[in-house]
């Protein structure tokens, strides 16, 4: 085509550059987790991880600058005073907010946490990001990645200053959960980006077949094998809908995870399990005893109770 | 180098917008535009296929590397491999239309999203599946080539700086023939590939001519140390102007040597420079100021093609613009067509040179660039001086061919508009590509040679050589009533790289009459005579994309864009794809 006869040259310089990249493909699917592979990975992260940490900063500044648009003015004295609280320095509000939960949320279950904030998105249809935090500052691999609303994920892979984190909702993400009220033990598959029904919906498949499942049940992690990947009690979601299937031996549900993993800011990695099991305390508050709650408590100032009722 | 950096530079800068910002979109449809990849695309399609799969493998290996990274190493290694060889074939496109570019460009963008996607499907179905494809994948291709023409219009003008800058300046063809010595040359640089490119001729057809209309210029500037330098031009030629070194005019040192075997004389689109100088000069294969006398003596003045001839290219710069800069280049064109002549119709009838006193033909062979012939006469003639060529001898010899040595500029692209008005430089990509300026002994057959279709040269006939005569319109049809042939090129894509040019129409034309101008491979191969004869030219072995010029799919389309504005009638002319 064009007159541009591919030479002999170019012909053997595609061919090499072809074997290359399907033995690259072939190495890395049959043994994703060779030692040599994981040592490329690690150097290239430390590289790239580092642009990526510069390019981030540089994205949150523009980002930070004009997304704060007309409330700066109002906002001014708040945010100085929150900077000023903060060890990190350009928080903007939503991820002082972000952090703020996730300290809550970590001071709940009392895990030992490092925050970080995510810096780079995983191209293409992988669910993984990168945070800005490595084994520098005590993240290992296979360790939970929480945010002020639940689990995000683990970590796969550390370098120096940068972690990948895999999605909860990644397909190869699998988490064993508990049931909320009933302690059913289960566990929670992401549905990769192939759902076809709502989006971010994760699969649930409790072991009692003789379960039964109900939507708003909540879940959290149960406790792995010497806390890794998951510590026990990071919350996940709620059961959004139960799926019966005439041929499956347990209940399935789909899984409303409490975190929206598409738009992350600022996570935790828990360095350190808690040294007790936090069951569900750490569970946001339940929605449905809380006017239950209220309704007790309000006819003590008015004699209405009617009125008070909804919550 | 500058284009090295270019690419390295933009791709780190695009990689890590992809990472950090792109992916992190959250844009209707949920696709997000795909940069790196459209980078690549445009970095490659402003370059070489080489240079463009090296590219797209590197990128690709960096998107797979970097955090987070693919989850299989690879994956996008050997999508942008194939992203940039891709587009790096078309990178001719890109001088013709922008408009044709752009539509390339998009369709190889298009597919390359969907090639990424099966193999994301294949290798983890469980993670991305087709009907999530067809959710993600159109917006995402949408967003690709929403921003490819702004890419396309910044790797435009990127390559413009990229090939004005002085790192480069020894790929140059200008700057190396003017300074290089054959050493130099024989490294075999890539970039520097000569090209043929074939078509038609036009009316005024220009002949290998030297002289400067009645002009003295062997003497001129007898201490001059070059032979010939191409592109330092004074008005209307070729390659005259002082040739000392390290002297080199400001606005015009720029203009590649182009030797043109083109129909078109293309105004804003496919603008060549006609050198025939240097590349005669620099053929030989020895340096130009150890060259026998005559083409020393010439290097004042050089060729000028044409010149003195009524009609001629170069005659109306030699007559009044003198003193100025040339306002289009000469360009040297070999025309095939009836009634205009060629090289091999030139060197085939002699004629004694009796129009004036001085004039002779230069034959370039070895026994006429030694012999009296340039030296004593060949640039004194006031009436018609020209050159021929007969490449059997001298470029089979050297491995080098005079004519091969092809440069062509390629057309400025439609967003040339808003460019500077300094010439852009191109590296010249071949279109019979050819190791000619290898070395020799590498591979010596990959030349393009000018033969006859005898194989041995007869003495006789190079005798005529040597002698030369001036060749006119008359002799030619005086020649054709004498039951000659037409003036061929035969182009025998033998092996599958070579083209080889054969101005053979005089000499042959007792030996075989009435062949096709433009032989197909069948008749070169007497084995295979039943076999339909297919045109060889332009493409004579089908490449990948060779359904794309059949004619039901658009082969006129693309035929049109292969090697000039006639190309179309070789594709009807399946004979004889002459003009006739």
């Amino acid at each position: 085509m064009m007159g541009v006869r591919d030479t002999r040259r170019t012909r053997r310089v595609l061919i090499v550059l072809l074997a290359a990249a399907l033995a690259l493909i072939a190495f890395s699917y049959s043994d994703g987790s060779s030692p040599l592979l994981r040592g490329v990975r690690h150097a290239s992260g430390s590289v790239f991880g580092g642009v990526e940490h510069a390019g981030s900063s540089v994205a949150g500044f523009f980002g930070a600058s004009s997304g704060s648009g007309g409330q700066v003015q109002q906002l001014q004295s708040e945010v100085v005073r929150l900077r000023s609280q903060l060890s990190q320095s350009q928080l903007s509000h939503t991820e002082y907010q972000q952090l703020h939960k996730m300290l809550l949320l970590a001071g709940t279950g009392r895990y030992r946490v490092v925050a970080a904030s995510v810096i780079a998105v995983g191209q293409g249809y992988q669910q993984t990001v990168t945070v800005d935090a490595g084994s520098a500052d005590g993240v290992k691999a296979n360790e939970t990645v929480l945010n002020g609303q639940g689990l995000v994920g683990q970590v796969t892979a550390v370098t120096a200053h940068t972690s990948t984190v895999l999605l909860a909702s990644a397909s190869s993400s699998v988490v064993g959960v508990a049931l909320a009220p009933s302690g059913e033990l289960g566990w929670v598959t992401g549905p990769g980006l192939s759902s076809t029904g709502p989006d971010g919906m994760l699969k649930l498949a409790v072991i009692d077949s003789a379960a039964v499942l109900k939507p708003g049940e909540k879940m959290v992690t149960s406790a792995s094998v010497h806390d890794q990947p998951f510590v026990p009690g990071v919350p996940i979601g709620v059961i959004y809908k139960v799926i019966n299937k005439g041929g499956s031996l347990t209940p399935l549900a789909l899984v409303k995870p409490y975190v929206n993993l598409t738009s992350l800011g600022i996570v935790g990695i828990v360095v350190a399990p808690p040294r007790r099991s936090p069951k569900f305390s750490v569970l946001p508050p339940i929605p449905h005893p809380a006017p239950a709650i209220t309704v007790t408590v309000t006819p003590r100032p008015a004699p209405h109770p009617s009125s008070s009722g909804s919550g | 180098m500058r284009r090295t950096l270019l690419a390295v530079g933009s791709l780190t800068i695009a990689l890590v917008l992809q990472l950090v910002v792109l992916n992190g979109l959250h844009l209707p449809g949920g696709g997000v535009p795909d940069l790196v990849l459209v980078l690549v695309a445009v970095l490659a399609i402003t370059g070489t296929p080489v240079r463009g799969m090296v590219t797209g493998f590197a990128a690709g290996l960096a998107l797979d590397l970097a955090p987070p990274g693919s989850a299989v190493l690879g994956e996008y290694a050997l999508t942008l491999c194939l992203v940039g060889w891709a587009a790096g074939k078309i990178s001719r496109l890109v001088d013709r239309s922008a408009l044709r570019a752009l539509l390339a460009l998009a369709a190889i963008v298009v597919l390359a999203e969907a090639m990424a996607a099966a193999i994301s499907i294949g290798l983890d179905p469980a993670q991305f599946s087709l009907a999530h494809a067809r959710v993600v994948l159109p917006s995402a291709m949408a967003y690709d080539l929403l921003i490819l023409p702004f890419l396309l219009y910044a790797g435009l003008v990127a390559r413009t700086w990229a090939e004005a800058g002085p790192m480069d300046s020894d790929l140059d063809p200008a700057n190396l023939f003017a300074q290089a010595g054959p050493g130099r040359r024989q490294g075999g640089r890539s970039g520097l590939q000569p090209r043929i490119a074939l078509g038609a001729g036009r009316p005024h057809g220009g002949w290998v001519a030297t002289g400067a209309g009645g002009r003295e210029p062997a003497f001129r500037h007898p201490a001059a140390p070059r032979g010939l330098r191409p592109g330092h031009g004074v008005a209307g030629s070729a390659s005259g102007g002082p040739a000392r070194p390290g002297q080199s005019r400001p606005g015009l040192a720029a203009v590649p040597p182009t030797l043109r075997f083109d129909s078109k004389r293309g105004g804003g689109r496919s603008r060549s420079f006609g050198v025939i100088g240097n590349p005669v000069g620099t053929g030989l294969g020895r340096h130009p100021a150890q060259h026998p006398g005559a083409l020393r003596s010439m290097s004042a003045r050089g060729f000028r093609p044409h010149a003195g001839v009524p009609g001629g290219s170069a005659a109306g710069q030699a007559a009044g613009l003198r003193r100025r800069p040339p306002a289009r280049p000469v360009t040297l064109k070999f025309g095939a067509k009836r009634g205009d002549g060629s090289v091999g119709r030139l060197l085939g009838t002699p004629r004694p040179a009796g129009t004036g006193s001085g004039s002779h033909s230069i034959g370039l062979h070895g026994s006429a660039l030694r012999g009296s012939a340039l030296r004593g006469s060949a640039f004194h003639g006031a009436g018609l001086p020209r050159a021929g060529f007969n490449g059997v001898g001298q470029l089979d010899r050297t491995g080098r061919s005079a004519l091969g040595m092809v440069f062509r500029r390629k057309a400025a692209p439609r967003f040339r508009s808003a460019f500077p008005a300094r010439p852009v430089r191109r590296k010249a990509a071949p279109r019979f590509r050819s190791a000619s300026l290898a070395p020799p002994r590498s591979r010596p057959k990959a030349v393009p040679r000018f033969r006859r279709s005898s194989v041995a040269p007869s003495p006789a006939l190079t005798a005529s050589f040597a002698t030369g005569g001036v060749f006119e319109q008359r002799d030619l049809l005086a020649a054709r009533r004498r039951q000659a042939g037409p003036p061929r090129l035969h182009l025998s894509a033998r092996r599958h790289r070579e083209g080889r040019l054969s101005p053979a129409g005089g000499l042959s034309r007792s030996v075989r009459p009435a062949t096709p101008r433009f032989r197909t491979a069948s008749l070169a191969r007497p084995g295979r005579a039943s076999e339909p004869r297919r045109p060889r030219f332009g493409y004579g072995r089908r490449s990948m994309f060779g359904f794309l010029v059949a004619r039901g799919v658009g082969g006129r389309w693309l035929a049109g864009t292969q090697v000039g504005g006639r190309a179309r009638v070789w594709l009807v002319g399946r004979r004889n794809g002459g003009t006739r």
